[in-house]
């Protein structure tokens, strides 16, 4: 949130200094036209008066006669008309005189011609240049300084949900220990009967395969996100894996629901030990959040050149946003504190990685009436 | 001297022992797996001592406390963790007299003494 307010202020910061800069160039830029401009209506003026100073007969009346003085001058008269209408355009011409007849010579002009469209262009191609400049290192700084952020957080994100790992993963391993030395403790210190010894040896059993499969996933994730696992392919009967894998998932005591199968051989290539993990995964997970009294339905689709395994749980399914999340590394469904279920975070992005390694792809999706699907698409090797 | 303890403990193969063990010793435990049914039996029945892991499914163990102390303020209550995040023990400790670990629930029982 606060990364998030600080990005806020930057863009801010960076429109608002690019803004001072466009309004400076721009208002720069004006104040020279408006110079140019003024320079040319003050010339305009100046030969105005000179005009109006050569046709003015009263004062020249004086001095020498009217018609040679204006024969003499009207050459030059003549070419400063002709200054004139080159650079000014004259919107009109009034000739007043005052009470002591002198006479004035209004003229009202504009600036005209080849000279102020030069300079208008030229005011125009800055003024352009300058908004193009400025919009476009604005949106330069802004992406990057977006893009920047994108990748802080991002990596904040990783962080936050590696920190989350090594807590679960921490509480995952804790939890097993804890129940092998209770169990020792148990049996070092009271006296059992046969029956309460039988159980205690069967928990401290199970909870050292616990953590040893535990620390079997963590190790092959490693491997694997390192890429320094070997595949070994061969072809498999993945029908009869899935169901061996299965048997591993109802012997566990708290397991009380079933599985259906569909019939058959079925055979693709690929390395066993890996996708026994696949299946594992799937199959605890539909324990794990569909309960223990969950169906289990395991269905194989052939169709042309591919062969869909759906494996489905009728349990309470997630929402379809998370469909995609779940395969992130160290992703878990809800908060860490309050969340219904434990482990690491690492199941199904493993699952994902090992059947990118056999090319097939794996997708979430809901179930009917309820519960979860997840759908793996193998390239048929048995055509 | 015979004690009834609500024991709140998802993790089956926990629940199993610690229950097995207080047993043992004499108590009468009565074992839940989530925090709904914890209040739900608390509401329920009396007893002299709740021992309460923090991370269970339903309501989280520090707000099946607070439920509990709305209701009575004497019953003792013990937070189980096998955490050891300081914040998990400073937010155990605002709400219960301590956190203790499962081999020390039931080996040190002269705490469990001191405080029932």
């Amino acid at each position: 949130m606060k990364l998030r307010l600080f990005l806020v202020f930057v863009i801010l910061y960076i429109t608002a200094v690019f803004g001072w800069w466009l309004y400076s160039f721009i208002s720069y830029t004006e104040k020279e036209f408006q110079l140019e401009n003024t320079n040319l209506t003050l010339n305009a003026t100046v030969i105005q008066f000179k005009i109006t100073e050569f046709i003015d007969f009263n004062k020249l009346d004086k001095y020498e006669a009217p018609f040679e003085t204006y024969v003499r001058k009207k050459p030059e008269i003549d070419r400063l008309h002709r200054d004139l209408n080159a650079y000014y355009h004259v919107k009109s011409e009034l000739s007043i005189r005052d009470s002591s007849e002198t006479l004035y010579n209004l003229v009202d002009i504009k600036i005209s011609g080849e000279e102020f469209k030069t300079i208008h262009r030229n005011f125009m191609k800055k003024q352009r240049a300058f908004y193009s400049e400025v919009i476009f290192f604005t949106i330069l700084v802004i992406s990057g300084v977006v893009w920047v952020f994108g990748k802080l957080e991002s990596l904040l994100k990783l962080n936050k949900m590696q920190n989350n790992f090594l807590l679960s993963v921490t509480h995952e391993f804790k939890t097993p220990l804890t129940a092998i030395k209770l169990s020792s403790q148990t049996l070092e210190r009271r006296k059992t009967d046969e029956e309460t010894r039988i159980r205690l040896i069967h928990q401290l059993v199970s909870n050292a395969d616990r953590l040893n499969e535990l620390l079997d996933n963590v190790l092959l994730a490693t491997r694997i996100d390192a890429q320094n696992y070997r595949y070994e392919m061969k072809s498999t009967d993945i029908s009869k894996m899935i169901s061996e894998t299965a048997s591993q998932v109802l012997t566990e005591p708290n397991f009380h629901g079933q599985f259906i199968f569909d019939e058959g051989p079925v055979h693709i290539t690929g390395d066993e030990m890996s996708l026994k993990l696949v299946f594992s995964n799937l199959f605890q997970n539909a324990v794990k959040y569909a309960g223990a009294g969950s169906e289990i339905k395991v269905k194989y689709i052939k169709d042309g050149r591919h062969l869909q395994i759906v494996v489905s749980d009728n349990g309470k399914g997630l929402s379809a946003s998370e469909y995609k999340a779940i395969f992130n590394k160290f992703y878990r469904v809800g908060d860490e504190d309050t969340r219904e279920t434990k482990g690491t975070g690492l199941g199904l992005f493993l699952v994902k990685q090992i059947l990118k390694s056999h090319k097939a792809d794996i997708k979430a999706a809901g179930n009917e009436p309820s519960g979860m699907s997840f759908i793996i698409t193998f390239k048929r090797t048995d055509l | 001297m015979s004690k009834r303890i609500l024991l709140v403990e998802d993790e089956s193969s926990l629940h199993e022992l610690l229950k097995m063990n207080l047993e043992m010793d004499g108590n009468k435990v009565i074992g839940v797996k989530d925090g709904t049914s914890a209040v739900q039996k608390f509401k329920d029945e009396q007893f002299d001592l709740v021992i309460l892991d923090i991370m269970i499914p339903g309501i989280d163990g520090l707000n099946v406390c607070e439920n509990i102390r709305l209701k009575n303020q004497e019953v003792p209550i013990l937070f189980l963790s096998a955490k050891n995040r300081a914040e998990d023990r400073i937010a155990g400790l605002k709400k219960a007299p301590m956190i203790i670990s499962p081999s020390h629930l039931i080996w040190k029982n002269s705490s469990l003494g001191l405080i029932t």
